[in-house]
């Protein structure tokens, strides 16, 4: 009895041991967590999936710290304007290339160069995956689309690197890792790409008037066009430049004119002409309620405050158009009002949101006294988050490709003045001061129309005007053509 | 209302609880015929009685104390046995054979040689022990009222550094064990109660038994795959046999600022605030132009900071009978912080239970339930930190205007803190479970089966309002707002032990086997709305915002580990000690062919004065030798490293509505795998003189191969987050050293301990890749990096060579073209060194390592008749700190207030050649670089804990009918020595990242506190 007892006791510790060890008698399938999002490898099965990794591509381009290269570069270093902020202290990063120090430890390069890469390298994503998607997943028209649109953006990103910093890698796949390794590609190469993607994407983009208004924004044939335009203008290809030029001024097919001047200079810049006739292609931005204030998820205007008066709406009071641009207009040109803020001047007379400048008062850094006028909103206007303002950045502008145009043309002994002048009469202005001398005409106008606009710089260095413009302030073609790449990326790529 | 009702409700559930469990043990007890009533004395060796002692009839809960005559009465059974213990004293069992006078003459117990040390998965005999080990025990935590059980371990084990984040109520500590292995998450293991969790700021101090901190890879290798960073086990206290007792412990006391920067008053800013924009050939500014009528103007920091308090009580019962004991208790602390509007409240509640229900068969729980509140102020986030907000903003301007409202500064670009803090309102509550069961299987007398289930509940509400407010020369809020979010972690694990030990003659063996499951999953989610209803804080809820614009964000992670492993101990005679370990490891966080490690030790142990040839030697009364050698792995990395995964959110306008858009912001490797970590240990311990000299020490070599680290790659390959790889190795080398004199004449007793960590460390490698980017400060460069061939972290800067003094010396400056090497300088401005290896720029570099040398404490104990002693010292040694506050608050161009050593600025040639003291300048861009000016030595010791006791006498006790009771003053950070100048130089880490770290952002600063308690035990 007691041995059954005993026996008993035994088994039941046995069982009570062995259920217990069942619990964790797992397998390998025990390691397998939930995965809460998609894996990129599973990505690409539909269009709607497609469509929001372009949006994600095209996001790229309103980053703040890639874009603020267009006026702390284009403007301030162009010396057209001055750095202003809070004193000599505040970015100081831009101080030393004022005097064309170039360092590549200059911490105000390295995120551009980063962020361009990022645009690059989503859109080397996107056009992987969607290529490899069957026609059963996406539309075949929408797919041709979407790779059209990537490579618009790729090309965009490739140009703002290859002028910015000049021989940089040159990459159109995902990398594996033991592709990492790239070597510099020449300039050559890269523009040659560069031509590439643009000519692929006119060749599928719908023009600006085919897309519907919720559409607006989305690369166009005409865009491509232009940017193809301006890469043939950087790298003086003229009669290519010519020819693209007049493609988009007078189309063939469809023959129907998609841009012309607004009638009104500053329109240009009125919020509600967004998007207007004159527009090419522009960063889209938006006043969007919540939204991430900072940061790369985005969708507002950080511009408008780092420009805005320190004495207006809690401004930052940077890129303040200097003197010497201020002269540089002839007398009675209306762009210089519309371009430059005076102390004094009144803003938005006549409506709720009038207000005298005040560019002067407690203000040490702006030296001449004068704001940029071509991004500042009315109060009214203004994004409850200094951050999330909604105006776009302009990038093309159909007055600028006119004048590509007259610059193409001169190059080639075509007509150039054709051009200039309707450039010139759509502000009231005569014949050009200057057409003794074709270059400083056209330079004098492109100093004009598009002062502001993050140009400056670029102009004289492709132009080869550096030394002269520039030379004052330490620029030499030998170390200031080109920014250095980021010493930690020299490092890293072992370049 | 609502919310006070349920708060009544739980509590009435508790009492419920205890009641139930007051039944079971009472109708537990038995009734005793014939009995008889036994007296007699207790005494020591020396024949001095004994008041105090516990006489217990066996297998029963009654007892008695002897008086402080050492004398005791108590009715017993003529047949019983009684058993007698005291703290420090062997215990008896005599039986009473009818007798009604029985002595007791007890021995002493030789001091802390063969108390039981918890190891991972077991228990082992400290004597027995081969790896590193140390031991912090209820009395000395007792003896340290801080709330958190990190800050309670600051200087009491050599090689266990504690370092403070933030001194904000409720805030966690950083622990390091032996230095940093590793970039990335450096954070010991805790385990509670067999339970791994990643926090101890749970616990409450009262309920701690005992903790133990496995040092070496030898010890910690059983913890295998995350066992690199060192383990600490904590065992949560149990019922001891005895009558039931319950005592209560309850602190309070008020805490204070300890130090203040001495900052300029209204009139000496308003004159130096002229002389820059002189300088800078600027008109003053109209309103400071008589600054001598400013006078004092608003001391900013003593406006946003008040005397802050702490309450503090704990109750806890705890008994036993036969077969089952049980320890319960309710803790509840509350601390006002030092700066308004900040506090924290901690509500526990913990009920530890073991029964024996057969005699093959024990089971047990340990639970927690805990409730935490924590109110805080933006002390983080530099552009809104009101801390360097209240050191920056001008003393000119004044908290409100002469209608009682807020105005803000015309003329720094600073917020007034004290209307920051006025419109904070935010709230962080946290709800805790934390428990396990366990059943302990004894088939057979030489082997018990043991099964652990465990819980981590962790629940965490988090709500911030921020009201619309309009302020003069702020930019204000028009709309009020509030987020509100929600965060949830939840993990079990079982693990099932098989220990077989026996011996046979002289061998000793024990072999244990086990597995372990472990599931972690986490989830968040947030929403925050605009344009709120109402203004009222009350009214803060989604429902009254604009919910149709909400920004809302939530996700999940889950990590799965799966372990098997053994151990081995084998000892001959208990002369030789041989442990060995193996496990091995699976962990969800790597891709699918590098799931698995294996992690094993070796380690072995001789006791020599057990060696016949010490015999002679009779004041050794302990010599060990030890040595070991073990590999640990770190897992501690994200989720999901292995895959790249889809993130929404990054959206772009079309036709001015926004369109959601997709990327892959994760970089991801398939190969990535464990981190190993593999360590050295030689040590000895050392008794002497009847174990009054208690000494160990160890020299370690920790080796990280394969660090997990997020290297980066080249941009164009289009990371937009670099990918975890192993790469990289870090050497830390040291020596541990503890040394502790204990003494007892007549009814004085003392007690004196010192431990000291010394480590170095190195950055060995990182394959291929030179240097880590930490972080900085808001505007500027990185500070904090890493280096291959630098200890782990660096500061990074330019180094100064005093100031310029005449333009000759200005112009002198330049490159090897000629070119000045600082365009933007004038005399009285900073010089800046040369690179050594560059003519042509100017150094920019190393100026400084954060990471101590020496770590120490010292601690000691005095007991005489009545009246107890004990203090703690604690201190670090040969590190430096960013004074990152400085960057704030000195600097030069005067755009913010600034230190009164500004004072002492360049005024002409000759009046100073201190970098710290340049020029004023308002157009300011030579002398606010991140430089060795910012740079402060960091050693400091200080007076951690100290506190005076008084113990009722046991005479007096007796005739109350209580145990004990004991009432005690004391404080912590009473007394500070060190030459850092900022708030204070325990400086930890920031909120970003494992490199952030040293760099002094002038955080919520530590308190000085003052106590009061009372113990009683009845």
């Amino acid at each position: 009895m007691q041995q059954t007892m005993k026996t008993k006791k035994i088994l039941l510790q046995i069982t009570l041991f062995a259920s217990l060890l069942g619990i964790v008698a797992c397998t390998e399938k025990f390691l397998d967590p939930t995965i809460p999002q998609v894996d990129e490898e599973l990505y690409f099965n539909s269009e709607k999936n497609a469509q929001l990794a372009l949006t994600g591509c095209y996001s790229v381009l309103g980053w703040d710290d890639s874009n603020f290269l267009q006026f702390w570069l284009g403007d301030i270093l162009g010396h057209d304007a001055h750095k202003g902020g809070e004193g000599a202290g505040d970015n100081a990063w831009i101080e030393p290339l004022l005097r064309f120090q170039y360092n590549a430890n200059n911490e105000g390069l390295i995120n551009p160069y980063k962020n361009y890469f990022i645009g690059v390298g989503r859109c080397n994503k996107l056009i992987d995956g969607v290529t490899k998607m069957s026609d059963n997943l996406i539309d075949a028209d929408m797919k041709e689309r979407i790779i059209a649109e990537a490579k618009f953006i790729r090309g965009y990103f490739y140009f703002e690197l290859v002028r910015t910093y000049g021989k940089v890698p040159l990459v159109t796949k995902v990398l594996s890792p033991s592709e990492y390794k790239q070597p510099l590609a020449e300039i050559s190469a890269i523009y040659a790409q560069i031509e590439q993607d643009f000519k692929d994407a006119a060749l599928i983009l719908p023009e600006k008037s085919e897309y519907t208004t919720e559409d607006m924004g989305r690369a166009t044939k005409g865009a491509a066009n232009a940017m193809l335009c301006k890469a043939y203008i950087y790298q003086e290809k003229w009669s290519e430049a010519l020819a693209i030029a007049e493609e988009i001024i007078n189309p063939t097919a469809p023959a129907i004119p998609q841009y012309h001047l607004e009638s009104d200079y500053a329109n240009n810049w009125a919020y509600p002409h967004e998007n207007g006739p004159e527009s090419v292609f522009e960063i889209q931005f938006g006043n969007i309620p919540g939204g991430s204030n900072w940061g790369d998820q985005n969708t507002g205007n950080v511009y408008s405050i780092f420009m805005r008066s320190r004495n207006l709406d809690a401004g930052w009071g940077f890129n303040l158009p200097n003197q010497n641009l201020y002269d540089e207009y002839e007398a009675g040109d209306p762009r210089r009002d519309a371009t430059i803020i005076t102390d004094g001047e009144i803003l938005w007379p006549g409506t709720a949101d009038e207000v005298v400048a005040d560019n002067s008062t407690n203000w040490a850094s702006n030296i001449d006294k004068m704001c940029n006028q071509k991004y500042q909103l009315p109060f009214s206007l203004q994004a409850e988050n200094m951050s999330d303002d909604p105006n776009n950045w302009i990038v093309i502008r159909y007055a600028e490709v006119l004048l590509w145009a007259a610059e193409a043309a001169y190059h080639t002994g075509g007509d150039w003045q054709s051009y200039l002048t309707e450039v010139r009469d759509r502000v009231g202005l005569g014949a050009s001061p200057y057409l003794a001398d074709p270059v400083k005409a056209i330079f004098h106008e492109r100093r004009c129309e598009l002062a502001m606009e993050g140009h400056a710089l670029w102009d004289i260095i492709r132009s080869g005007r550096g030394v002269e413009v520039l030379g004052q302030f330490g620029y030499t073609e030998a170390n200031n053509h080109y920014f250095p790449i980021p010493q930690a990326q020299v490092d890293l790529g072992g370049f | 209302m609502k919310h006070h009702a349920t708060n009544a409700k739980s509590v009435t559930g508790i009492r419920w609880l205890v009641a139930i469990l007051f039944v079971c043990l009472v109708s537990a007890g038995q009734v005793f015929a014939q009995e008889l009533t036994v007296t007699g004395t207790v005494t020591d060796q020396t024949g001095a009685p004994i008041p105090g002692a516990n006489i217990l009839i066996k297998g029963t809960t009654t007892g008695a104390v002897s008086d402080a005559n050492g004398k005791y009465s108590i009715k017993a059974d003529g047949n019983a046995t009684l058993t007698i213990s005291f703290v420090g004293f062997i215990n008896q069992e005599v039986n009473i054979e009818s007798r009604s006078i029985i002595d007791f003459k007890l021995e002493q117990e030789s001091l802390s040689v063969d108390e039981l040390v918890v190891v991972g998965y077991g228990v082992q005999r400290k004597s027995d022990l081969t790896g590193s080990v140390v031991s912090v025990k209820a009395e000395e935590i007792e003896k340290s009222k801080s709330s958190n059980l990190g800050q309670i371990l600051q200087g009491r084990a050599s090689g266990v550094s504690v370092t403070t984040n933030t001194g904000t109520p409720g805030s966690t500590p950083s622990i390091r064990i032996r230095g940093f292995s590793t970039v990335n998450n450096s954070d010991p293991v805790y385990v509670v109660d067999g339970l791994q969790v990643d926090d101890i700021s749970f616990l409450n101090p009262s309920d701690i038994e005992s903790m133990e901190i496995l040092k070496d890879a030898s010890a910690c290798a059983i913890y295998g795959s995350r066992g690199s960073n060192g383990v600490v086990l904590i065992t949560t206290k149990r019922g001891s046999k005895g009558k039931m007792q319950i005592s209560i412990d309850a602190t309070q006391g008020v805490s204070k600022v300890w130090r203040k920067m001495n900052m300029l008053n209204a009139s000496q800013w308003g004159m130096l605030n002229n002389e820059a924009k002189i300088n800078a050939g600027l008109s003053p500014s109209a309103s400071l132009v008589d600054y001598q009528s400013l006078g004092e103007g608003t001391n900013w920091f003593d406006e946003i900071t008040q005397v802050g308090s702490n309450k503090n009580i704990n109750i806890g019962i705890s008994g036993a009978s036969e077969n089952t004991n049980y320890f319960m208790s309710i803790g509840n602390t509350k601390e006002k912080g030092i700066v308004k509007k900040s506090d924290y409240q901690r509500t526990s509640l913990r009920l530890n239970s073991t029964s024996n229900l057969k005699k093959w068969l024990t089971i047990g729980e340990n639970l927690t339930l805990e409730k935490d509140i924590t109110h805080r102020v933006n002390e983080e986030d530099e552009w809104n930190a009101v801390i360097i907000e209240a050191l920056a903003i001008d003393p000119v301007t004044a908290v409100r205007d002469t209608d009682g409202n807020f105005i803000g500064s015309e003329f720094v670009d600073m917020r007034n803190p004290v209307a920051q803090i006025d419109r904070t309102h935010n709230d962080d509550i946290t709800t805790i479970i934390v428990g396990n069961v366990f059943a302990e299987i004894k088939p057979f007398k030489s082997l018990v089966f043991k099964s652990n289930l465990g819980i981590d509940y962790n629940d965490n509400n988090s709500n911030n309002f921020s009201p619309a407010y309009e302020i003069f020369s702020e930019p204000g809020q028009a709309e009020p707002s509030v987020s509100r979010n929600y965060a949830q972690s939840k993990t079990w694990s079982l693990y099932n032990t098989l220990t077989f030990s026996k011996e046979y003659g002289d061998h000793s063996i024990s072999a244990m086997l086990g597995n372990e499951a472990m599931n972690k999953y986490e989830e968040y989610f947030g929403t925050s709305v605009t344009n709120l209803l109402s203004n009222n804080p009350d009214q803060a809820f989604i429902d009254n915002g604009n919910a149709s614009a909400a920004i809302s964000n939530g996700l999940m992670g889950e990590l799965l580990m799966l372990s098997y492993f053994g151990r081995v101990n084998y000892s001959y005679a208990n002369k030789y000690l041989v442990t060995a370990s193996i496990r091995r490891d699976g962990a969800s966080n790597f891709g699918i062919n590098n799931r698995w490690g294996n992690f094993p030790s070796f380690s072995l142990g001789w006791n020599l004065h057990k060696e016949s040839f010490m015999s002679n030697l009779s004041f050794i009364n302990q010599l060990k030798l030890r040595g070991g050698y073990g590999v640990n792995g770190n897992n501690k990395i994200g989720n999901y490293p292995y895959i790249s995964l889809a993130s929404k959110g990054y959206g772009y306008v079309f036709g001015n509505t926004v369109l959601d858009g997709s990327a892959f912001p994760s970089g991801k490797n398939q190969d990535i795998k464990w981190e190993s970590n593999s360590s050295t240990n030689i040590g000895f311990d050392l008794g002497l003189l009847d174990n009054s000299i208690n000494m160990t020490f160890d020299y370690y070599v920790k080796n990280t191969t394969g660090m997990l680290v997020e290297k980066p790659t080249p941009s164009h390959v289009g990371l937009e987050t670099q990918a975890w790889v192993n790469a990289g190795k870090v050497k830390n080398n040291g020596i541990d050293f503890d040394f502790s004199y204990k003494k007892k004449t007549g009814s004085l007793s003392y007690q004196i301990g010192f431990n000291l960590n010394y480590n170095q460390n190195e950055l060995v490698t990182l394959d291929g890749a030179k240097t880590l980017w930490g972080t900085g400060l808001r505007d500027g460069d990185f500070i904090t990096y890493a280096e291959v061939g630098q200890p782990l972290i660096q500061f990074r800067g330019y180094k100064t060579d005093g100031l310029f003094q005449t333009w000759d010396e200005v112009n002198a400056h330049v490159d090897s073209n000629g070119d000045l090497l600082q365009p933007n300088a004038a005399p009285g401005d900073i010089k800046y060194k040369v690179d050594p290896n560059d003519p042509d720029k100017l150094y920019l570099g190393s100026i400084g390592c954060p990471l101590p040398k020496i770590t120490y404490g010292i601690s000691g104990k005095l007991e005489y008749k009545m009246f107890d002693l004990s203090f703690q010292f604690q201190g670090v040694y040969g590190n430096d700190i960013f004074n990152g506050t400085m960057v704030y608050s000195e600097r030069p161009d005067a755009s913010h207030n600034m230190d009164a050593q500004m004072l002492n600025r360049w005024t002409g040639e000759g009046t100073t050649n201190d970098a710290h003291n340049p020029r004023m300048n308002a157009a300011d861009a030579n002398n606010n670089w991140f430089s060795d000016r910012f740079v402060e030595d960091g050693s400091y010791v200080r007076l951690k804990d100290f506190q005076i006791g008084f113990t009722l006498p046991n005479s007096l006790a007796t005739k109350i009918k209580i145990q004990s009771l004991r009432f005690f003053i004391g404080g912590t950070n009473l007394l500070t020595f060190t030459k850092y100048s900022g708030f204070d130089p325990d400086v930890s880490y920031g909120v970003y990242g494992n490199l952030d770290y040293g760099l002094d952002r002038g955080r919520y600063p530590q308190s000085r506190t003052f106590f009061t308690g009372i113990s009683l035990t009845f």
